[in-house]
């Protein structure tokens, strides 16, 4: 083999390296990125369960309200009672505050009774995410406090 | 050193450098550990809101709250005593302890979520004011459910404090979450 052509086969040999590299690093980088998207729409994801759980405990219908000062995370059993009544009559003002989610109230103590706030799971979601929230269930009537939690299904 | 070794031994250090950067790309951007937003969030409403509902629950004795038996508990001398289900009576701390343990049952333990509650005395010298112990004579379960000696690794520790006025002092209603 001549000098010329020993010249040429090295220059090849580097071009192939060159491109071998370049495109692991391509593949790399790519997957690297992919990573990141994921985590993002999970992070997405994970706030707007957090928004929808500090909408439910920050809900001026269900709130107990004691000479004008909030009670916060205490729900009125009677006011709650008022939303159910005229919860269908807004059915498209709680979809924009709770998008495709399911809430539940779950009262444990002294006795166990659920009531289901708001349900628009629909059938189709690839993943959904629970948070509970412990709550106060307040009868203003017997003033009686009971205990429960309040179960936010946010669906994707 | 001839020409050639010396390529050779550039072409090795080369290599070196790019598989060094390579372990630091996979550690630092593949192997990070995840801020976990949502967790962090549900177990500081867990804490909070478990102590705030817990504490103003009412109870089936003598409608007291949980507060109330506490703040009793935590006086030098008790004046509210409850009957229990099995005939017996007991006094505000065991009272409050059974219902406390009702309330975990339902939620704490339910969730997985490994916890210990606590209520610290106006005396700093003083133990915790509920069991540590089970009593299974009135079906009194400890308010933990994480080995004992208790966890030293990371603790949410989230408080709620029980005037004893008129006396002095107040009792201090702990809640603390191992994340650990």
């Amino acid at each position: 083999m001549k000098r010329g052509q020993i010249k040429i086969a090295e220059t090849i040999g580097i071009l192939v390296i060159f491109f071998l590299l370049m495109v692991f690093g391509v593949g790399f980088f790519g997957g690297v990125e992919q990573k990141g998207l994921k985590e993002a729409e999970q992070d997405a994801f994970e706030l707007r369960t957090i928004n929808v759980a500090q909408m439910v405990l920050f809900l001026p219908e269900m709130q107990c309200t004691e000479q004008e000062s909030v009670d916060i995370d205490c729900i009125d059993v009677y006011k709650l009672a008022g939303f159910l009544d005229n919860y269908d009559d807004h059915k498209l003002y709680y979809f924009s505050i709770f998008g495709k989610s399911k809430i539940t109230l779950a009262q444990t103590y002294p006795i166990y009774h659920n009531t289901t706030l708001y349900d628009n799971f629909g059938s189709e979601f690839t993943k959904k995410l629970v948070t509970n929230i412990p709550v106060s269930i307040y009868d203003p009537v017997y003033d009686v406090y009971r205990f429960g939690y309040l179960k936010i299904e946010v669906a994707q | 050193m001839k020409r050639g070794q010396l390529e050779v031994l550039g072409l090795a250090m080369i290599v070196l450098l790019i598989s060094v950067a390579l372990l630091f790309v996979v550690k630092f951007v593949f192997l990070a550990p995840r801020s976990d937003l949502r967790q962090s969030f549900t177990q500081k409403q867990i804490g909070q809101n478990f102590l705030a509902a817990m504490a103003a629950t009412s109870t089936s004795c003598q409608g007291s709250s949980i507060a109330d038996l506490v703040e009793d508990c935590g006086r030098s001398y008790g004046e509210i005593f409850c009957p229990h289900p099995n005939g017996s009576i007991l006094n505000s701390c065991d009272h409050a302890q059974l219902v406390i343990a009702n309330l975990t049952n339902s939620t704490l333990n339910e969730w997985n979520i490994r916890y210990r509650i606590s209520a610290d005395p106006p005396d700093p010298g003083e133990d915790n004011l509920f069991r540590e112990e089970p009593d299974p004579l009135n079906g009194l379960p400890p308010l933990y459910n994480v080995p004992t000696p208790f966890p030293t690794g990371a603790k949410q520790v989230k408080t709620h404090p029980v005037s004893l006025y008129p006396e002095p002092g107040v009792v201090v209603l702990r809640l603390e979450i191992f994340t650990d």
